[in-house]
């Protein structure tokens, strides 16, 4: 739950997204009024473009996009630096959500920050259509721009653990398969990641990996097991069946369809979480959640009918044994 | 593997300056306008069967059409001094009798996402449609209006995101109250996909851009 949890508390996402305090606030707010598991020290997925020099347009009570990009070739990276996540944009608010979520959670939840893969922040400060061609046209110039992203994120992603946070997790809508070619993803993204993963690692050991990335993934499982991700998020085309044969070694979490949240009812949800769990009844290696984010004014009850059926299931388990 | 066949096939693989290339050798050696339209088009259909829910890709999707603009731009449209109205006059000689469909396009207000949405329009244009692009971010009362002033067929609204779908039940709505219900809106997008007709007040939802044109097209050939 990300900036839902405004919603559900009735605060205009844009207060949420600009403001560390609030993202705290909201965040336990809603994991009280749901009873959820994680704190997301997450505000959106224009943060890095932001720190780096985009301007965005935030609605009132949608999330921020990007006005104006920066990016139209490789030489105007060069002029570019990479973001101080203690001073540039709205990184400082992010690592400020951080410390007060840890200090408020004191151990109750993991606190999860974000960053955004490297190929997601390119497709932000510069026009994704174009991006695309440079891929395919001049791969090389299109690595110089990858390589100043993938410095960006990891370093914010290093500062969010430095700061507490106990997972990262890397949203990388733009890797796609829905997008580009796997063959693609290999050649230019999953190392990047798999990079950024580890490098967090090094800062702390127990620091939890988690990897987001949108799409059918039934014909391109590798993707799930190139980047050495400890949790995937699953989206909803994705058959969990299909996923639970392949995983590996990696926590699977998904998939409800994300606008069943908003225009189905609690019966809906509860079902299909039934479902789910029924599918992963083999495996301790599930997390039951949305296909993608829990959307924006999603229903408080369809919500709590998601960790109602993870209790339902619990109690018939235990009454089992 | 005939020339004709050759462009076909690169025009499929996203080879642009390739299929600018073969398109130029095959008007130097007298090949007809209307022989290279329908080799291009062609190369076009084979990636439609290709491209199911699962499979789908954009980028296969958009070097594709790349190449068929710029095969378009770069070596028909010099002769004929029109750009994309080359295929509508060349597609009219063929079959007099049918007016072209309107088409007007847009991302729903609420969503930036332009993509999908462009790749169906160039489509669209492919195929003999005329298209109206309203671009992104687009109020339901503009797609309205727009339909209106243009004498539209088909309304084509797309959605990424969750949030803005509230704002897709107004077109409908609109052209109701204006007596328009004959325009036919149809919807696409990931956000859309989880929805329903009923719910957006929509009357097809497309599954990707070729599932969108090929309702376009089997309704406006009905139409006619």
């Amino acid at each position: 739950m990300i900036a839902v949890t405004a919603t559900l508390c009735g605060v205009p996402v844009i207060e949420y997204v600009k403001n560390g305090d609030i993202i705290s606030q909201c965040q336990i707010e809603a994991a009280r009024i749901v009873n959820s598991d994680v704190l997301f020290a997450i505000a959106d997925l224009c943060v890095e473009a932001e720190a780096i020099g985009c301007k965005l347009i935030f609605p009132e009570n949608n999330y921020p996009h990007i006005k104006t990009r920066i990016i139209t070739g490789p030489s105007d990276i060069k002029t570019k630096k990479i973001p101080d996540p203690y001073s540039d944009g709205r990184m400082p608010e992010i690592i400020k959500a951080v410390r007060l979520l840890k200090k408020d959670a004191d151990g109750s939840r993991p606190v999860v920050a974000n960053v955004v893969g490297p190929l997601t922040l390119a497709s932000r400060i510069m026009d994704i259509e174009k991006m695309l061609y440079m891929i395919v046209d001049h791969p090389d110039q299109f690595k110089s721009i990858l390589e100043f992203c993938f410095r960006v994120s990891s370093t914010f992603a290093k500062a969010l653990v430095r700061e507490g946070a106990d997972g990262i997790i890397i949203f990388d809508p733009a890797a796609s398969p829905s997008v580009m070619p796997e063959k693609l993803f290999n050649q230019f993204e999953a190392q990047l990641v798999k990079i950024i993963f580890s490098a967090v690692k090094d800062i702390n050991q127990d620091i939890l990996t988690w990897y987001s990335v949108a799409g059918p993934l039934q014909n391109n499982l590798s993707i799930i097991t190139s980047v050495s991700a400890e949790i995937t998020t699953v989206d909803y085309p994705t058959p969990m069946k299909t996923m639970i044969d392949y995983m590996g070694y990696t926590v699977v979490n998904g998939n409800i369809k994300p606008g069943m949240f908003l225009e189905g009812s609690e019966d809906d949800i509860y079902r299909e979480a039934r479902i789910l769990l029924k599918t992963t009844e083999e495996t301790k290696r599930f997390i039951l959640g949305s296909g993608c984010e829990i959307p924006l004014f999603s229903k408080e009850e369809n919500i709590k009918a998601l960790f109602l059926a993870v209790m339902d299931e619990h109690h018939e388990k235990d009454n089992l044994s | 593997m005939n020339k004709l066949d050759e462009l076909s096939y690169l025009v499929q693989r996203g080879e642009n300056v390739e299929a600018v290339s073969c398109a130029n050798k095959l008007l130097n050696n007298s090949c007809s306008v209307e022989e290279i339209v329908e080799a291009i088009s062609r190369g076009l259909e084979v990636l439609k069967d290709k491209c199911t829910i699962e499979n789908f890709q954009l980028l296969d999707v958009l070097l594709a059409t790349r190449a068929m603009v710029e095969v378009v731009d770069e070596c028909l449209a010099i002769r004929m001094q029109e750009k994309l109205d080359i295929l509508a006059e060349t597609y009219e000689k063929t079959r007099p009798n049918e007016q072209r469909s309107v088409i007007v396009i847009g991302t729903i207000q609420g969503d930036v996402h332009d993509l999908g949405k462009h790749i169906v329009a160039t489509l669209c244009r492919f195929s003999n449609f005329k298209v109206v692009n309203l671009g992104k971010d687009i109020p339901a009362e503009k797609f309205v209006e727009t339909a209106q002033a243009e004498n539209a067929d088909f309304i084509g609204v797309s959605s990424l995101m969750t949030v803005s779908m509230s704002n897709i039940p107004g077109i409908k709505e609109g052209l109701i109250k204006k007596g328009l219900e004959h325009i036919q809106v149809v919807g696409g997008g990931s956000a859309v996909l989880q929805s329903s007709m009923e719910r957006l007040g929509l009357d097809y939802i497309a599954q990707d851009a070729f599932d969108g044109l090929n309702f376009f097209c089997k309704h406006s050939t009905l139409k006619n």
